[in-house]
């Protein structure tokens, strides 16, 4: 177990900077997640702390020791690939044992860590077959026995549920997180899969071409993303933005204005999450909506409509449509949940935005109006 | 039901069925036609090899063979295509027996191993060849093996870390060095004999079969490299880095987790290197002049090379000999040699 440090470690192939210096600090024993869509750096990542690649800059920390000019086979990392790698020529238990071989001192206890691993991911039963026999789940134990078995201080994911059907997915899931809590290996994942970050990791480092854009708690990243790409890929279905400009104390999204808690002037972005959207009897709420589109998703109805302030999504629980396309209902905003976004697509944490009514919305429109229409 | 419409049916049923006996006869004739020329000629070596050479018996015995195999050929494809799946072994056997019998009552009792006499009497002068030109079959047996286990043994040692190297390390020039591999391997031998002798000669090395291997090894080096490297291509990076995080040295990953899956390739690079030294005549004429060294494409070229007239039934039985292990060789080996084949430069 270790605690991990990346410190400005950045990494370019020739020209091409895939990896911008990032500090990170992964704590003893904790279950990290790299989050990001693909391309995004965040296998780089992965790779360089196993030790297969070479940072081009920055240091790599391992318990306070620098780790950069330590080999991959002496680093002490378990890595699970994405294709799981087994080996085909061995059985289940050579597979699992072939970590073990390079290290003497283990030797006389070899075959109870095996068997124990392999307890602990149930493939107990299958040690004399051959990686070819197994199915994709079982192989995936595998290669997490393998990745335990010299029980490692730092224990690496590469997209490891991305090769399952969807319900094994889930089921790996609930299993990775009890395998971490018996084996306390500090465990960091890469995935592009949100719901698998969110719901495996207790911090999350999402990552975007090469940069970190925000790390936190599931929670955090969810409730306080730090700029517009967090805020849109965490979060199914996705939040919703609305484009606006802002003028003093008041914004104008669509045909509405909104009374800002605080001065500002310049575009500004409103994200909205669907669950937050709440529908009312017409007449009442903020303001009325006129229903476009009802995507009925089991458990959830997503609708989609038009409004004042521009297109919403709303969900509501149930599985029955309450509403069909063309009917208008009054939409009421939650002002604690909305998020405002600058011009460079960073949150504004202190400012709320509070719908106004709508007779005192059209006079402090105008002034700001003109101010658009001069500026353009 | 209209009358009408079931007449059509009949018609049409009827029709795709002569349509599909056409469409089988065409095939099989097709395919008849080309085999006789290939398989003819190796039954013929057989029987020629196994028979006097008188003019009379040679031919009847020929024709004999052609006769029976003909006839088994015709009832192997009427059970093919006719007996029920729990008679065909039955009738596979009959067959089976009853050529066996035929070749046993029409042909045995004219065959004579007369022809192999060189096997156990290395005095070949009986058979009319020239007196000590032609050594004992079994030395030139041993050089040809010799030969060509030394040129299998080096080609498959230099060819797999040859191949490794360029299927997984990235260096200047790498596909640069895979066009001039495969430039090396169109180029026509034959316009190199002349110079490779002189160097040879001047390098001292004219009569050792060792030059030979030499030189046979740089001809087959590309064509076993680019073999190779399709191999090395076909195992993922991600089991060789999977290796070394776990705690293998890069050779270590290479021999425990690399090579185990590039044996087939291994085989058929060696199989190769193993059936080119064994049928190379060019650069042994060439290079090989004392009898003593002389390989089984020598022997048997020599062997042909009678002032008196050539023997057909000796040659014969020679290149049956000379046949033999290589069509063991490739009896146990076909099974990775099918799974070869010759990649691309890139990746």
């Amino acid at each position: 177990m270790a605690a991990i440090v990346l410190d400005g470690v950045a990494k370019s192939w020739g020209n091409t900077q895939v990896l911008h210096p990032i500090d990170l600090t992964i704590n003893d024993g904790e279950f990290a997640a790299i989050l990001g869509p693909s391309g995004c750096g965040k296998s780089t990542t992965l790779f360089l702390l196993a030790g297969l690649y070479t940072p081009t800059e920055g240091r790599i920390l391992f318990d306070g020791h620098d780790v950069n000019r330590v080999d991959a086979r002496d680093r002490n990392v378990g890595v699970v690939f994405q294709s799981y790698a087994l080996y085909p020529h061995l059985s289940i238990y050579d597979n699992i044992a072939f970590p073990l071989r390079f290290k003497p001192e283990e030797k006389r206890q070899a075959d109870r860590l095996v068997r124990d691993v392999a307890m602990l991911v149930q493939v107990d039963e299958l040690l004399e077959r051959k990686p070819a026999a197994l199915s994709g789940g079982q192989q995936q134990r595998v290669a997490l026995a393998r990745a335990l078995v010299k029980r490692p201080g730092l224990l690496l994911l590469d997209e490891p549920l991305s090769n399952l059907d969807a319900t094994l997915r889930m089921a790996m899931r609930a299993e990775l997180k009890a395998i971490h809590a018996k084996s306390q290996a500090t465990t960091l994942m890469v995935t592009h899969d949100q719901i698998e970050a969110m719901t495996m990791a207790s911090r999350i480092i999402c990552m975007n071409q090469g940069r970190v854009e925000q790390t936190g708690t599931p929670d955090e990243l969810y409730r306080q993303p730090a700029n517009l790409f967090v805020a849109g890929f965490i979060g199914s279905p996705p939040m919703t933005f609305l484009p606006g400009f802002a003028e003093g104390p008041v914004a104008i999204f669509g045909q509405r204005a909104l009374c800002l808690s605080a001065h500002c002037t310049g575009p500004l972005t409103l994200g909205i999450r669907p669950e937050d959207v709440l529908l009312t009897q017409s007449g009442t709420g903020h303001f009325e909506g006129c229903i476009t589109q009802v995507d009925p998703m089991g458990r959830e109805i997503l609708y989609r409509m038009h409004t004042p302030i521009g297109e919403l999504q709303a969900l509501e629980s149930g599985s029955a449509a309450q509403y069909g396309i063309g009917a208008s209902v009054g939409i009421a905003l939650q002002p604690e949940l909305t998020l405002l976004f600058d011009a460079q697509g960073d949150r504004l944490p202190g400012i709320k935005a509070t719908i106004m009514p709508a007779h005192f919305s059209s006079a402090a429109m105008c002034p700001v109006k003109q101010r658009i229409n001069l500026s353009n | 039901m209209m009358p009408t419409s079931a007449v059509d049916w009949q018609r049409k049923v009827i029709r795709s069925r002569w349509s599909r006996i056409g469409f089988f006869t065409a095939i099989l004739s097709f395919l008849t036609l080309i085999s006789v020329p290939i398989i003819v000629p190796y039954l013929w070596l057989v029987v020629m090899s196994f028979t006097a050479k008188n003019g009379h018996t040679d031919f009847i015995v020929l024709w004999r063979v052609l006769g029976i195999a003909g006839v088994a050929y015709i009832s192997l494809l009427v059970i093919a295509l006719r007996a029920q799946n729990k008679t065909r072994a039955k009738w596979l056997q009959l067959t089976v027996i009853l050529s066996v019998l035929l070749l046993g009552v029409l042909v045995v009792p004219l065959l004579t191993v007369e022809n192999y006499r060189f096997m156990w009497d290395p005095d070949v002068q009986a058979t009319g060849a020239q007196r000590n030109i032609l050594p004992s079959i079994w030395s030139a047996l041993g050089n040809s093996l010799l030969f060509a286990t030394g040129q299998t043994v080096l080609v498959t040692l230099l060819a797999v870390p040859a191949a490794y190297a360029l299927s997984r390390f990235g260096f200047r020039r790498r596909a640069g060095v895979l066009k001039a591999l495969l430039m090396l391997h169109a180029f026509p031998v034959m316009a190199l004999t002349v110079a490779i002798f002189i160097q040879i000669y001047w390098m001292g090395m004219l009569n050792s079969i060792f030059a030979v291997i030499l030189v046979m090894c740089a001809l087959e080096l590309p064509f076993a490299i680019f073999v190779m490297k399709n191999f090395f291509d076909g195992v993922s990076w991600d089991i060789e880095m999977s290796a070394i995080t776990d705690g293998a040295t890069r050779f270590q990953a290479f021999r425990l987790v690399v090579l185990p899956q590039v044996t087939g390739g291994i085989i058929a690079i060696a199989t190769f290197a193993f059936l080119r030294g064994w049928e190379e005549y060019i650069f042994v004429r060439t290079l090989l002049i004392d009898s003593t060294k002389m390989t089984m494409s020598l022997y048997l070229f020599w062997a042909s090379q009678d002032s008196m007239g050539s023997d057909p039934g000796l040659i014969a039985a020679v290149g049956i000999v000379y046949m033999l292990p290589v069509g063991v060789l490739y009896l146990f080996t076909q099974k990775y040699l099918t799974q070869m084949s010759v990649g691309g430069i890139k990746g």
